[in-house]
């Protein structure tokens, strides 16, 4: 039986001498779904996926992939996953085409349909040499190759970088479908709009450390979120006050803000006793919660070194 | 030629390897084809090696006699090939795995159901294969060159053993290469050193033959095995290929141990 989850790391650390990569990183990745890993430059992102294709060696904890060891059988792992990164470097003498035939030989494809339908959906050109390619369409090869095998499981570290947008929009779509399949992506990625538009769930690395993993609702949902009600009458002074999960900003006139954590049930039940003319309530995107989990860390970093 | 590593290892060096086969061979067919005109100076050219210094006679094999043809292809050819197939070896063995992996193409390589071990041993046999072609060039040169002058004369057996050592020595400094390649945390670092060992070993053999004290340390330089002339004259032994040959199976076995074990480099 196929193990419920794609990739499962415990206490995965590596340090570079002294300097820390990742730290004690717990990982769940479901199979099925596509897994956001956002976090700025610098956060540890590359690191993570370069332990999880055993490019690195860990320096303590151990990562699973699709129910196997990641070190121990890491030949076995990578033949069912595929790999893009940011900075894609290929064969440079060799011809798009050629290289394909090359990693398919080596991966053992035998029906190149697939290889072909992604390379003709992101109009990639097959019949250059890569050295003359430039930086986007480079990119579309190494998305083919990633899929080309048709993996249980792929790795994209920034993979979306160099792309315009409508191949990114195509390269989402194909995501999509492959998720529908019943594959699992690993989303490396620093661009907050795409893993919002596509990711079923995220995680965020700050500093090496994983600060936060869940499904894109349930962190909305934790957040803080402003509300404001504009009342008919000017509601009594105490509206709002005492309710758990909310905390009461300001009363002017009959406009009332409030910041709203997971109480808007009850926020807004209390409100309607009185004739409610309008209410905004705040949308946090992605890019709001990752700016405000890392003010929130900036600040908490700043205090720790004043004290 | 793509089917897999190893293939492909083969085709990019399709062009060097030509390159050096044509090369070498044109300079073998050069040197043979002015070798008639040096056996007729005859006893002139004997005085006057006799006089020429010891260290120049020691770095040019320690050949004593132009006019007869083994001695004369040994001094003015043979004794360099292994100096030439060394920049080739080194360049390939350096850019192997350092090299790959500052090209930043060694993380895509390994994204492939590939163990690295095998990684380090196509690439090996590969380029193993492509110095046998090289030489196997070379020596048809010499042979089919030879038989259109009459005073040189060079039997199958005798010039096949002699390619074989040859072979040997451009094995050990890719192995080594490799091993630097496997160790050291840049290309540059691994190729210098590969080019320093390469000529170092070379002045350290010469150096025995002049300095007294080193003689008894001959063994441990890799030019030492490296006997074209004995070969040709007197003992058609392969022991010393043998050696050259062992020692480059350690240097690939510790290329490939190192390499199994270290992080890959990224870019």
């Amino acid at each position: 039986m196929e193990p419920e989850l794609a990739i499962e790391s415990h206490q995965l650390t590596k340090f570079y001498g002294k300097n820390r990569g990742v730290e004690d990183l717990d990982l769940d990745v479901r199979r099925g779904e596509i897994y956001g890993f956002v976090g700025p430059n610098g956060a540890g992102k590359s690191t993570t996926v370069r332990l999880l294709l055993n490019l690195i060696r860990p320096t303590r904890g151990s990562a699973t992939i699709l129910g196997m060891d990641a070190q121990r059988n890491a030949k076995d792992v990578r033949a069912r996953l595929g790999y893009l990164p940011g900075e894609l470097r290929m064969y440079e003498n060799l011809t798009g085409q050629q290289l394909l035939r090359f990693f398919g030989n080596v991966r053992g494809v035998t029906d190149t349909t697939y290889m072909y339908e992604i390379a003709e959906r992101l109009s990639a050109e097959l019949g250059r040499r890569i050295g003359t390619l430039s930086r986007g369409n480079k990119q579309k090869l190494g998305v083919v190759q990633a899929l080309m095998h048709r993996p249980d499981l792929i790795l994209f570290d920034e993979a979306t970088s160099g792309l315009d947008p409508l191949m990114q929009q195509e390269l989402y779509a194909i995501l999509d479908e492959y998720r529908g399949q019943g594959g699992t992506v690993f989303f490396s990625s620093h661009y907050l709009d795409e893993v919002e538009r596509i990711c079923d769930r995220v995680g965020v690395i700050r500093d090496g450390t994983l600060i936060l993993s869940d499904t894109l609702e349930a962190i909305q949902e934790k957040q803080v979120r402003r509300l404001r009600l504009e009342f008919a009458e000017p509601p009594p002074a105490d509206i709002l006050t005492g309710l758990s999960g909310v905390q009461k900003e300001s009363q002017d006139g009959t406009t009332v803000l409030a910041l709203v954590q997971d109480n808007l049930a009850g926020a807004l039940k209390e409100a309607a006793r009185y004739t409610v003319v309008d209410i905004e309530y705040e949308e946090r995107r992605l890019e709001d919660i990752f700016l405000q989990y890392y003010d929130t860390r900036e600040e908490t970093h700043a205090a720790e070194s004043s004290a | 030629m793509l089917r897999n590593l190893l293939l492909k290892t083969l085709r990019d060096q399709r062009i060097p390897v030509l390159a050096y086969g044509l090369g070498l061979g044109a300079l073998a067919l050069l040197i043979i084809a002015i070798y008639p005109s040096f056996a007729e100076s005859g006893a002139e050219l004997e005085e006057a090696m006799k006089n020429l210094p010891d260290a120049y006679k020691a770095f040019t094999g320690g050949v004593l006699s132009l006019t007869e043809f083994d001695g004369y292809l040994v001094s003015q050819y043979l004794i360099i090939l292994p100096l030439i197939l060394a920049i080739f070896a080194i360049i390939e063995g350096t850019g192997a795995l350092r090299g790959e992996e500052e090209r930043g193409t060694m993380d895509t390589l390994l994204s492939l159901p590939i163990a690295r071990g095998q990684v380090v041993l196509q690439k090996a046999v590969a380029t193993l294969l492509s110095l046998i072609f090289v030489v196997i060039i070379i020596g048809a040169v010499l042979m089919v060159s030879t038989s259109f002058v009459d005073e040189a004369t060079l039997a199958v057996d005798r010039l096949s053993a002699v390619m074989l050592n040859t072979f040997a020595m451009g094995a050990l400094f890719y192995c080594f290469s490799l091993f630097l390649s496997a160790s050291l945390p840049s290309r540059r670092l691994a190729g210098v050193l590969g080019a320093v060992f390469t000529v170092g070993a070379y002045f350290f053999d010469a150096m025995t033959d002049i300095v007294a004290g080193l003689y008894d340390y001959r063994v441990l330089g890799p030019f030492n095995y490296f006997e074209p002339l004995t070969i040709l004259r007197e003992d058609l032994s392969f022991q010393n290929s043998g050696v050259l040959l062992l020692a480059s199976l350690v240097f690939l076995v510790a290329a490939a141990v190192i390499f199994q074990r270290r992080d890959v480099a990224g870019i």
